[in-house]
């Protein structure tokens, strides 16, 4: 869930002192019902007291499960579609929007290779490669950039990244990490 | 976004049409009005018959586009209406009393989270570069594409294709891009706990039964990961059905209840790696229960054989086209000292114990399953489902404590990206064992 709430906040730790009293008061009569409906064995009770339990904890934390799930609901429900196409991208501080605009720019039926600055953050090496790849699609990835018809290049030109390729176009820079510059290039005949 | 829910709900009812036809395939004809079965088995099993031979027709070419996904389901819906002999209608029992409180709040806690499944983009990292990447490709180039697949930005490439089929339902039919893929998949996980009540209801007592189904569905865990679009969740649901179905075929020997177990564990094996590991454990467990209880072998070899074929097809072309995955990339367990990396072994369980009772994970789950088991080795008439609950469970925690041990990945992110995840098939499946496990005083 996208905004699940991280912490509970004021509203969660009401609704689970509230659970756990509700919970705390309906424990006796719930045991006594479940342990008419369950029985078991003649002087047995442990089915009915794991049954009760089991409600018991159920009431408890419910009312804050489903609390958070709809605040979930009323921070996510506001995202547009075009938005929602490059979330992903975000949680690796990657501009989704950069990477439709290197879309627009290379040819649907070709390949590209990446190559991403070592100053860039970790989660943007590692994740990009496979961001592309799905975003990008169908377009196909390269295993090695020097094979690939055109480049992406993250954080520098193609030539500061270590790959000949006719001169790049700048697509933008990423908002969501240092401003580092995106390039996109055709591959060298 | 209307019509694109209208366009979903079609594409589903093909998938209920199907399990229809699954049901009568296997002997049984649910009343339409009977809703858990006509909508909670009846899906599953359209989903998971309709999944496997849908990742064996794209194997052979086919681009899976909405209209053969329609004929696709009427092809087995047709299968159904063919069978002969007579069909076994299951009976119908309802709550009581106070109980009928147990099934409102279910149905509150689904409705609530089919809500958010409705508005929840794609986002988690395995979602968008295993499983959405696949379905994608599959969508955008008419099939399954190797070199595609082979190429360097898919993740996972050879994971099995029941979940990349199960979204190219929402991308057929509401067209590409599609943000309607969450729910597509969180529809396995809402159709479980109406599915669980059914196959249960004449078998236990329905205080249990619900209170199992309750758990359930607001288990934190399961939530979040059903909105997460990734296929820890269908896993679990499909090994779960597949563990109860084939128990109840050990204690009844209706062979109904045995073909759906190998729709259920087909399903399982063609979601994610693992579930071809928990299935095997699963059929061990059932072989060693039905000789303790001197049921033939033949139709349980038989249903083996049937899981382990419908594999086949992804699984060979995965081989010929070369397609790898993070831990065979990484040199597989080859690339691992297994004695000097035996201190995993301590560390992998006690992640998976820590995961398992974290209650902010699964509330009361974890508890009713663990209960369950330990009462069910108490009481005569439970202790046969009781020790196959816990082999096939425990047996399968050890599997991925063997994972863990024998991982090339850095263990430490490997366990820290997973543990959380990959203990929901085995927690689930003793989860939903555990109504049987109650019920000994009632037969």
């Amino acid at each position: 869930m996208l905004n699940l709430p991280a912490e509970p906040g004021t509203v969660g730790v009401v609704l689970l002192a509230l659970g756990a009293l509700v919970a705390l008061l309906v424990f006796a009569p719930l045991l006594e019902r479940v342990g008419a409906e369950v029985g078991g064995r003649r002087g047995e009770r442990a089915p009915s007291w794991l049954v009760a339990g089991a409600l018991a904890v159920t009431v408890a934390g419910a009312p804050f499960g489903l609390w958070r799930v709809v605040e979930d609901i009323r921070k996510t429900a506001p995202i547009t579609p075009e938005h929602a196409r490059y979330v992903g991208a975000e949680t690796k501080r990657i501009d989704g929007e950069l990477v439709e605009r290197v879309a627009a720019l290379i040819p649907r039926n070709a390949t590209y290779g990446v190559v991403v600055s070592e100053g860039a953050y970790e989660e943007i090496r590692e994740g990009l490669p496979y961001w592309l790849g799905f975003a990008l699609l169908p377009r196909r990835q390269a295993r090695d950039a020097r094979g690939a018809e055109w480049i992406v290049a993250w954080g520098g030109t193609p030539a500061s990244l270590g790959i000949r390729a006719r001169p790049p176009q700048l697509v933008g820079r990423n908002r969501l990490a240092d401003r580092e510059p995106v390039y996109v290039a055709e591959a060298a005949s | 976004m209307i019509r694109d829910l209208l366009a979903l709900a079609f594409g589903n009812a093909c998938l209920v049409a199907a399990g229809h036809g699954v049901l009568r395939a296997v002997g049984l004809r649910p009343a339409y009005a009977d809703l858990p079965w006509a909508l909670g088995v009846a899906y599953l099993a359209g989903a998971a018959v309709v999944g496997v031979l849908s990742s064996a027709l794209l194997v052979l070419g086919l681009a899976l586009t909405w209209w053969q996904i329609v004929l696709l389901c009427g092809a087995v819906f047709a299968v159904g209406l063919a069978r002969r002999g007579t069909l076994r209608q299951p009976v119908r029992a309802g709550t009581a009393g106070w109980t009928r409180v147990l099934p409102l709040g279910t149905f509150l806690a689904l409705s609530i989270l089919a809500v958010d499944l409705a508005v929840q983009p794609i986002w988690t990292d395995d979602a968008w570069s295993i499983w959405a990447a696949k379905a994608n490709s599959i969508a955008a180039l008419g099939g399954l594409d190797p070199s595609l697949l082979s190429s360097a930005g898919v993740f996972n490439a050879d994971y099995p294709l029941l979940v990349p089929v199960l979204e190219l339902v929402a991308l057929r039919f509401c067209g590409i891009p599609n943000e309607l893929v969450p729910l597509q998949l969180g529809l396995v996980f809402l159709a479980f706990p109406a599915a669980l009540v059914a196959l249960l209801r004449d078998r236990a007592r329905p205080v249990v039964l619900w209170t199992v189904a309750l758990a359930v569905s607001v288990a934190p865990s399961l939530q979040i990961q059903a909105a997460s679009a990734v296929a820890d969740v269908p896993l679990a649901v499909f090994f779960a059905l597949a563990g109860v179905t084939g128990w109840r075929w050990v204690e009844e020997g209706e062979g109904a209840m045995l073909g759906l177990a190998a729709s259920f564990g087909a399903a399982a094996v063609a979601t994610k790696v693992e579930g071809g590991v928990f299935v095997v454990l699963l059929v061990v467990g059932l072989a060693v229960a039905a000789l303790r209880l001197g049921r033939p072998l033949r139709a349980l070899v038989a249903t083996a054989l049937a899981i382990a074929v419908s594999a086949l097809p992804w699984v060979v072309w995965a081989r010929v086209h070369g397609l790898g995955n993070a831990y065979s990339d990484g040199g597989g367990a080859g690339a691992v000292d297994l004695a000097a990396a035996v201190d995993r072994v301590p560390r992998a369980a006690f992640a998976i114990a820590r995961e398992l009772a974290d209650p902010s994970s699964w509330l009361a789950l974890a508890l009713l399953a663990a209960g369950a088991a330990l009462l069910g080795l108490r009481r005569p008439g439970a202790r046969g489902a009781a020790l196959f609950t816990c082999f096939v469970g425990l047996a399968s925690l050890v599997a991925l404590v063997g994972v863990y041990w024998t991982t090339p990945l850095d263990f430490e992110f490997h366990i820290a990206t997973s543990a959380r995840r990959v203990v929901t098939a085995p927690l689930l499946f003793a989860a939903a064992m555990a109504p049987l496990l109650l019920a000994s005083g009632r037969r």
